[in-house]
């Protein structure tokens, strides 16, 4: 173990330091909980500051230092993140650099333990606490229809393995499987990146771990012959139609920045063609979207709908892609996505939070830290190379989440790409 | 133009008065790549009442003007922002309707088709019927999310007549009942010049950006100023206690207070702060109630306490998912009776004090806190020495708001076990 890889981002924009540190591990479906619960275990107490609210108060006398925690997938790797905010020396009305730090590594290398083991009150209340929060879930439309339109797109796939935990594992964590996860993620690769006036350098010592070697793309897919249409009936009083197709484009593809574009002129902003035509043209929806996904090579658009006009709109979804993929929109669709996704990497960089997340991407990535390379990269796209990237989807799966009965009317035998 | 920097927070605020009435204000931020304009109007879902007539217009009117806004006689403004390089978006609040874009390049350009958007009006029959669709397809969305559902069932039953007991996008009746005329003559009377504010934080040059914005109004012709007429205040309680049922949903339950503003002894601001630190020690994720509870399994981290102090309304409320509603309720009320200490008291002042100076780094935060505050005749940077000058009488005051003949109880009953 040596100090991790740090890269620090000189910036006086903002008012406070950021501190990210990531660490890269594989999904396995039995301990895919335990890994989710880590975080929340060791933010509920450390050797010094042994309960949530003696921690919490502890970053409260420290002007709002903020340490927060996330578990997320890319492609097949799992990322715990952990991050420390605080106010920077010259609006802070006492320097808090060092304590601040200090409590993250605490929170890492110190965590309350019992006799050499996590407490088992505390694994308990945060299990509890978690499997709440995955049953609330359970009222929100828009998680729960993804996730069942999900589980009909990425069948068999490993890419079903929910980093959240799930309701069934849960219960099965006990001291023993919350020491194996801590002591694999402590084991993980691990990457740190610093945004702010002031470099912490000095500081970071405290953060051991290997250095990162990750793959964060997942190719892996079902082959289907056929794209398949399915739905559910749900008891929501709004319908969901959602229409997944697959890509080999990934976001290490030299065909990323056009498929990126393809998803902004599809499906992206208020004047795309799923906007323009399923919201404003034919008032189907108030929420109509295209989502990309570069880790996986998969492209998801989604409305919800009145359950009368499921089939409506999912015909005028398919419509539009088949649009994209024929060329049917306008030089000035394509130069307005240009901007807007310009405008999207500015807005990353004029946050720390965004800034730090992005920078640590691109280097986990081998890629270019300069925005300016992504954006020269971007400009140079031409609409024969998103026609070409969009020519890669492939319809796969066509569902509706809905609170009546679906039988689509399509005809099985529709070309898979064009409708 | 009036300058002022606070050098405490390295931050400089300029502010103008135009011509037409418009008030502007610019906070450069030269450090920055992006620019975030709004424009507020003080008008909002609870000003229903007609400039003129002794009527009503129907629920959610504003947030209808809102979403017709866009439409202009060159075409969707979406799409103009668009090939600006700009993004857009609108959203409508109890007390006013905010419009904002945010962009790399052409923000003169862009200022000036904000304000063009904002103090124009351009629709038909068509167009209004069109609309209505998308909207109520939003009033569903939002019919399936049960917290929304359970907050605007307490904002019912806290009022009766007051057009606070309306959810801000009406119903699908009240959306079904709008007309051309209605909205043209809510944009006569509230979207004039003298009613709205135009905030902007980003790298732009002050005194160019005030030169463009006087000759966009100089070129425009305005309508008398019609002052808008404000709900009375009204003291009775719809509903006391009340109980609803949602097919996917956790149990859930919200306590409601509702207060005069006569009720502000001295600075409204100071009551404002009092009731936040009050609500943060007593009730937030560092108090005793909150572990207690958590670790008891009454309440999880969906809990929450919070409060509406404004110049023209006193509430606060308390929601969660909880299994035992009757245990939650009965803790919430015994907390009434507890006194906090002067370290807590000061450790959420620190904390609110390094939370208000981090907010100034997010160009998008620091124009809305702006905008909330100048709405209210206040300021923003003024707000953070009330904060700090909060004394232990300013939060001692604060449990008497909570009277057991002032509330309303709801409970949400999830069907989904």
């Amino acid at each position: 173990m040596k100090p991790l890889a740090h890269n620090h981002i000189s910036t006086t924009q903002f008012k406070t330091n950021l501190i990210v540190l990531r660490f890269f591990s594989p999904i396995d479906e039995a301990t895919a909980s335990a890994h989710a619960l880590l975080p929340d275990v060791l933010l509920a107490g450390t050797k010094q500051h042994p309960s949530r609210r003696l921690l919490q108060q502890a970053c409260e006398s420290l002007y709002d230092t903020r340490i927060r925690t996330s578990v997320m997938r890319l492609g097949n790797t799992r990322v715990t993140q952990f991050s420390v905010e605080y106010l920077d020396d010259s609006v802070s009305p006492m320097s808090v650099t060092k304590e601040a730090i200090a409590l993250l590594a605490d929170v890492l290398y110190h965590p309350y333990l019992v006799d050499g083991q996590f407490d088992t009150s505390i694994i308990e209340r945060e299990r509890r606490l978690m499997m709440e929060e995955m049953e609330a879930s359970q009222e929100n439309k828009n998680y729960v229809a993804n996730k069942a339109f999900k589980e009909v797109f990425f069948a068999g796939e490993e890419y079903l393995i929910d980093v959240d935990g799930s309701l069934e594992r849960a219960p099965l964590i006990d001291g023993a499987l919350l020491h194996q996860v801590y002591d694999e993620l402590l084991a993980s690769p691990g990457l740190i990146v610093s945004v702010g006036a002031s470099d912490p350098t000095p500081y970071l010592s405290l953060f051991q771990g290997r250095q990162a070697e990750v793959t964060l793309v997942d190719r892996a897919t079902t082959t289907r012959t056929q794209p398949q249409f399915s739905s559910e009936v749900c008891r929501f009083l709004q319908a969901s139609v959602m229409i997944g197709y697959r890509t080999p484009i990934c976001f290490d593809d030299e065909l990323y920045y056009p498929m990126v574009l393809a998803d902004s002129i599809l499906g992206g902003s208020q004047s795309s063609l799923l906007f323009d035509q399923v919201r404003e043209k034919n008032s189907l929806a108030y929420s109509v979207y295209s989502s990309y996904q570069g880790a996986k090579g998969a492209m998801v658009i989604s409305a919800g709908v009145d359950p009368a006009n499921v089939q409506q709109a999912a015909s005028l979804m398919l419509d539009q892609v088949a649009r994209l993929q024929a060329g049917d929109f306008s030089d000035e669709l394509l130069m307005n996505a240009k901007q807007l996704w310009m405008q999207e990497v500015e807005t990353v960089y004029d946050t720390n939070t965004g800034t730090a997340i992005k920078s640590i991407h691109d280097w986990a990535l081998g890629r270019s830290l300069s925005k300016y390379d992504s954006i020269q990269q971007m400009n140079e796209v031409t609409k024969a190379q998103v026609m070409t990237a969009a020519s890669t989807l492939t319809l796969d799966t066509v569902f509706a989440y809905s609170p009546k009965e679906v039988s689509w009317t399509f005809e099985p035998s529709i070309d898979s790409k064009k409708h | 133009m009036d300058i002022r920097t606070i050098d405490r927070f390295q931050e400089t605020l300029i502010t103008h008065t135009c011509t037409s009435g418009l008030s502007v204000v610019i906070v450069p931020k030269p450090s920055f790549t992006r620019t975030y304009v709004t424009a507020t109007m003080r008008f909002g879902s609870k000003h229903l009442h007609h400039p003129t007539q002794n009527q009503l217009f129907p629920a959610g009117i504003a947030h209808f003007l809102e979403h017709k806004m866009f439409e202009l006689p060159t075409g969707d403004a979406a799409s103009q922002f668009a090939a600006l390089g700009a993004t857009t978006n609108a959203f409508t609040s109890f007390d006013k309707t905010t419009y904002l874009f945010r962009t790399i390049n052409h923000v003169e350009e862009a200022t000036c088709l904000l304000l063009d958007m904002v103090q124009s009006l351009t629709i038909d029959d068509a167009s209004v019927t069109k609309e209505k669709g998308i909207i109520q397809e939003e009033i569903a969305m939002y019919e399936d999310m049960p917290d929304s559902v359970l907050f605007w069932r307490t904002m019912h039953n806290l009022f009766v007549e007051h057009p606070l007991t309306y959810d801000i996008a009406g119903t699908i009746e009240s959306v079904d009942a709008i007309t051309v005329a209605d909205l043209i003559t809510c944009h006569e009377s509230n979207y004039h010049p003298s009613n709205t504010l135009l905030v902007i934080v980003g790298p732009v040059d002050p005194v160019q950006m005030i030169s463009l914005i006087e000759a966009n109004q100089a070129a425009k012709t305005f309508q008398d100023v019609v002052v808008p007429k404000i709900p009375v205040y009204e003291a009775a309680i719809r509903t006391t206690y009340d109980t609803i049922t949602h097919l996917e949903a956790q149990d859930k339950l919200m306590v409601a207070y509702k207060q005069s503003p006569e009720m502000y002894q001295g600075s409204f601001l100071t009551y404002r702060f009092a009731m936040n630190v009050y609500l943060e020690v007593m009730f937030g994720p560092t108090s005793d109630f909150y572990e207690r509870l958590v670790d008891q399994g009454v309440i999880n981290d969906s809990f929450s306490a919070f409060s509406f102090v404004e110049q023209d309304m006193a509430l606060a409320f308390f929601s969660g998912d909880t299994k035992k509603p009757d245990v939650l309720f009965d803790e919430i009320k015994a907390t009434f009776a507890l006194v906090p200490t002067k370290e807590e008291i000061e450790t959420v002042q620190q904390r609110m004090l390094g939370s208000f100076i981090r907010s100034l780094h997010s160009l998008e935060a620091l124009a809305h806190d702006i905008t909330n505050y100048m709405i209210m005749d206040e300021d923003v940077f003024a707000a953070i020495d009330v904060i700090q000058g909060l004394t232990f009488e300013d939060i001692q005051q604060i449990p008497a708001f909570f009277d057991d003949e002032r509330k309303t109880v709801t409970m949400l009953h999830g069907k989904r076990h």
